[in-house]
């Protein structure tokens, strides 16, 4: 009979699968890129959330998050950094 | 869907032999190469990009690269006398496309200069007056008949720059990977955009089968997506094929954007604007991806295709600029932008 205590329940890993499960490899670290005259897009494992701790569901895997303050879609990019100041 | 109706004498001999076994009939076709500018009307002076029976033929041969047709056998696909045939036409659409591309192609060096010039040439800030007509006037006739002409696209999106997957390598393969994996909806029945799209139809209360309004699309509408085949079936027009997708993403948000308000001002359902919607936040990422890891990575890593991906973007810029302009003309004039034939 195994008298092995039951190992520690790893409370703080994530559901396999999950982004942060995901991210438990060390190959799969967070990137985020500053692309030029555009928005920082955001590869791999993350949480996105709003300042009141609510998720906020990026819908895909690779986000790009507003830079200039016009997007619509705010915190994501709509595109609108490329028309010139003024319109959106 | 089954062959379509023929458009000119070309594509009459075509699809007559097409409905034959890939056997003897084959040898008719070996005719038919001979006399493919007559036919069609391509010698001096004819457009193959806006060519009726050009661009209808065309369709078929490719068409049976994807999902075929009822009415024809799927043994014709690696025809070699049909090849002959699509061979002939694709060359006459090349010099059409490369005629008006080549003229404004710049020289640059470099994988940054390229996202950069790509970003510039498909920029939202120079919006189509189709965009601006869409968005601020169109009548629901003439929103479902965009819906139309795009629906030949549109309902495959997608699948014409998968064929480009297995043909590119590293850090340029990831990103059109990643904007793939978009395209299909992340692998979750019915997000596919292809599917948002029919379901736009549907509730515009036009029939989301593929090909069911393919005899009223002019020309210039299957041409736009017969380039996309045509730059995806062949490995030397891979960077035109990437050029073509950058330029497909690159604005894009701005203007699905814009359609959408259309749609919301004429007072369609949430779900007929979803395909505009998801494309908003979609395409803010694949125009970055597309710009810079796809296509700079790509030119970096293959120099001397670099001119091949602006060939794609500028070929694709032009068929886009033409379509817009005939769309336009047709509703300025108070006509249908449809070819005739029984009403949406």
């Amino acid at each position: 009979m195994n008298t092995e205590p039951d190992p520690e329940p790893e409370a703080l890993d994530p559901a396999p699968g999950s982004r942060a499960a995901r991210g438990s490899s060390s190959a799969l670290a967070t990137v985020i890129t500053v692309y030029d005259k555009g928005p920082l897009i955001v590869r791999g494992p993350f949480t996105l959330q709003s300042d009141d701790q609510q998720e906020i569901d990026p819908h895909r895997d690779v986000v790009a998050l507003c830079r200039c303050g016009r997007s619509r879609v705010k915190p994501f990019c709509d595109g609108t950094h490329a028309l010139g100041a003024g319109r959106s | 869907m089954g062959l379509p109706a023929p458009r000119g004498p070309l594509s009459q001999d075509l699809f007559a032999v097409l409905r034959g076994r890939p056997g003897p009939a084959a040898l008719a076709l070996g005719e038919l190469v001979g006399t493919v500018d007559a036919a069609a009307n391509l010698g001096d002076g004819g457009d193959a990009r806006t060519c009726e029976d050009t661009q209808i033929a065309l369709f078929a041969c490719y068409g049976l690269h994807y999902d075929g047709f009822e009415d024809v056998d799927a043994g014709w696909e690696w025809n070699p006398h049909l090849l002959a045939v699509r061979t002939t036409l694709e060359a006459r659409f090349e010099r059409d496309l490369l005629t008006s591309a080549g003229e404004a192609a710049p020289q640059l060096s470099g994988g940054a200069p390229l996202a950069r010039f790509l970003l510039d040439a498909a920029s939202p800030a120079h919006e189509s007056a189709l965009g601006t007509y869409v968005h601020r006037q169109a009548t629901l006739e003439q929103f479902r008949e965009l819906v139309i002409h795009r629906s030949i696209y549109n309902l495959r999106e997608g699948d014409q720059h998968t064929w480009a997957i297995p043909r590119i390598g590293g850090r340029a393969k990831s990103a059109l990977v990643a904007i793939q994996a978009d395209e299909y909806g992340g692998g979750v029945p019915g997000r596919m955009h292809a599917e948002l799209f029919g379901y736009t139809m549907r509730e515009l209360d036009l029939d989301p089968t593929y090909g069911a309004y393919v005899e009223r699309i002019p020309a210039i509408s299957i041409a736009i997506l017969n380039l996309m085949s045509l730059f995806g079936l062949h490995r030397r027009w891979r960077g035109a094929l990437l050029g073509n997708l950058a330029v497909t993403e690159i604005g894009s948000s701005i203007a699905n954007r814009r359609y959408s308000e259309g749609l919301a001002r004429l007072g369609a359902s949430d779900r007929a604007r979803w395909f505009y919607d998801e494309h908003i936040e979609a395409d803010a990422v694949h125009e970055q991806l597309a710009a810079h890891d796809m296509c700079g990575s790509f030119a970096a890593e293959h120099p001397e295709e670099l001119n091949t991906v602006i060939l794609g973007a500028q070929a694709t810029l032009d068929l886009r600029r033409l379509f817009a302009t005939t769309v336009t003309d047709a509703w300025n004039r108070g006509t249908t932008s449809l070819r005739a034939g029984t009403p949406a």
